[in-house]
């Protein structure tokens, strides 16, 4: 393929960019499901 | 016992807090931590080209994949134990810090940044020292050397970058296994596993690849002497950049693979697998929040 030696595989990048979306979206979620979670640790930072 | 899931997540949010507030309040002194992490990991990268060259193929393939895993077992196991700094666990205990609330992204970003300037500095200082040294400088290590440069630059990015993916899967996954540990023999077994998969089943990381293309591009000169005289193909000439044979190709790919395996495949599913109410109990009887690895 063209891209096999290049740093712009659109692949590879569309790859991550969907990953790095993923694991964002996934960290969101799972903080509005669970406001009070580790809520301890925040009262400690403050 | 060893700890549950729901407190082995509990304590890798408190080495993230440990590593995150050295970079906040010290950070020369994670600099410095990083840079001996990736001089330990290119202890590994040499004792694996001192013990691999010359080994015959037809012996048994593979085998000089296994010895190469077998010697670099202790590189993570002495990182861990001084809690020096590997780029590619702190992505992993990273992302459980966001999870835990004890960093933001930006704060895992700088981190990133700073343990692989780190890394990268002490990985090519180690190794251009040794290029200087003239032992690997031989016929056998100069040809295996060399050879393990074109077989890591000469691969495509797609290839490059899915070993990337395997490699901090299986190694972040034993990062997570030498918190997990109680005693230091179960540590250094869970420690010395995740090298092991990953040079024995050639997988791509970042800091090794920095050790293992440094030396054949260190001593590249000395090899294009000798090469004409044990081949009467074009040797291959390796480089630093972008392209085939290019250290900065190979660099580039291994890095995107390596954020994926460690956080994706280890930090992420292991978050999830834990239970956010036992988690949630066992906050509310604690007290310290940091603890050294």
């Amino acid at each position: 393929m063209d891209f096999d030696y290049s740093p712009w595989n659109p692949i590879i990048w569309a790859f991550f960019g969907v990953f790095v979306f993923t694991v964002i979206l996934i960290i969101s979620v799972f903080h509005k499901k669970y406001p009070d979670y580790a809520e301890r640790c925040e009262q400690e930072d403050e | 016992m060893p700890a549950s899931v729901d407190e082995l997540m509990v304590k890798i949010a408190d080495v993230c807090t440990y590593k995150w507030d050295m970079l906040k309040n010290r950070p020369l002194a994670f600099f410095l931590s990083a840079f001996a992490g990736g001089a330990f990991v290119s202890f590994g990268a040499m004792l694996a080209l001192s013990v691999s060259a010359g080994v015959p193929e037809n012996m048994a393939v593979g085998f000089a994949n296994l010895l190469m895993g077998l010697v670099f077992t202790f590189s993570l196991v002495i990182i861990m134990f001084s809690g020096m700094t590997l780029v590619t666990a702190d992505m992993a205990y990273g992302i459980i810090g966001i999870f835990h609330k004890r960093i933001n992204c930006m704060q895992f970003v700088w981190g990133v940044i700073l343990a692989y300037a780190g890394n990268f500095t002490g990985s090519i200082f180690f190794m251009w020292l040794l290029s200087k040294g003239g032992g690997y400088a031989a016929l056998p290590w100069l040809v295996h050397a060399h050879a393990i440069g074109v077989a890591k630059t000469g691969a495509t990015s797609m290839q490059i970058f899915v070993m990337g993916i395997i490699c901090t899967w299986s190694l972040q996954a034993a990062a997570f296994l030498f918190v997990k540990a109680n005693d230091d023999v179960s540590k250094i077994l869970m420690a010395a596993y995740g090298p092991l998969a990953f040079v024995a089943g050639m997988a791509e990381h970042c800091i090794a690849n920095i050790g293992f293309l440094a030396v054949p591009l260190f001593q590249q000169d000395l090899y294009l002497k000798v090469a004409g005289k044990i081949t009467n193909h074009a040797p291959v000439i390796l480089h630093w950049g972008f392209g085939q044979y290019g250290w900065a190709h190979n660099q580039l790919y291994t890095i995107l693979g390596n954020f994926i395996g460690g956080i994706l495949f280890v930090g992420v599913i292991f978050q999830l697998v834990s239970n956010p109410e036992r988690v949630s109990e066992i906050y509310k009887n604690k007290k310290e929040f940091m603890i050294k690895l």
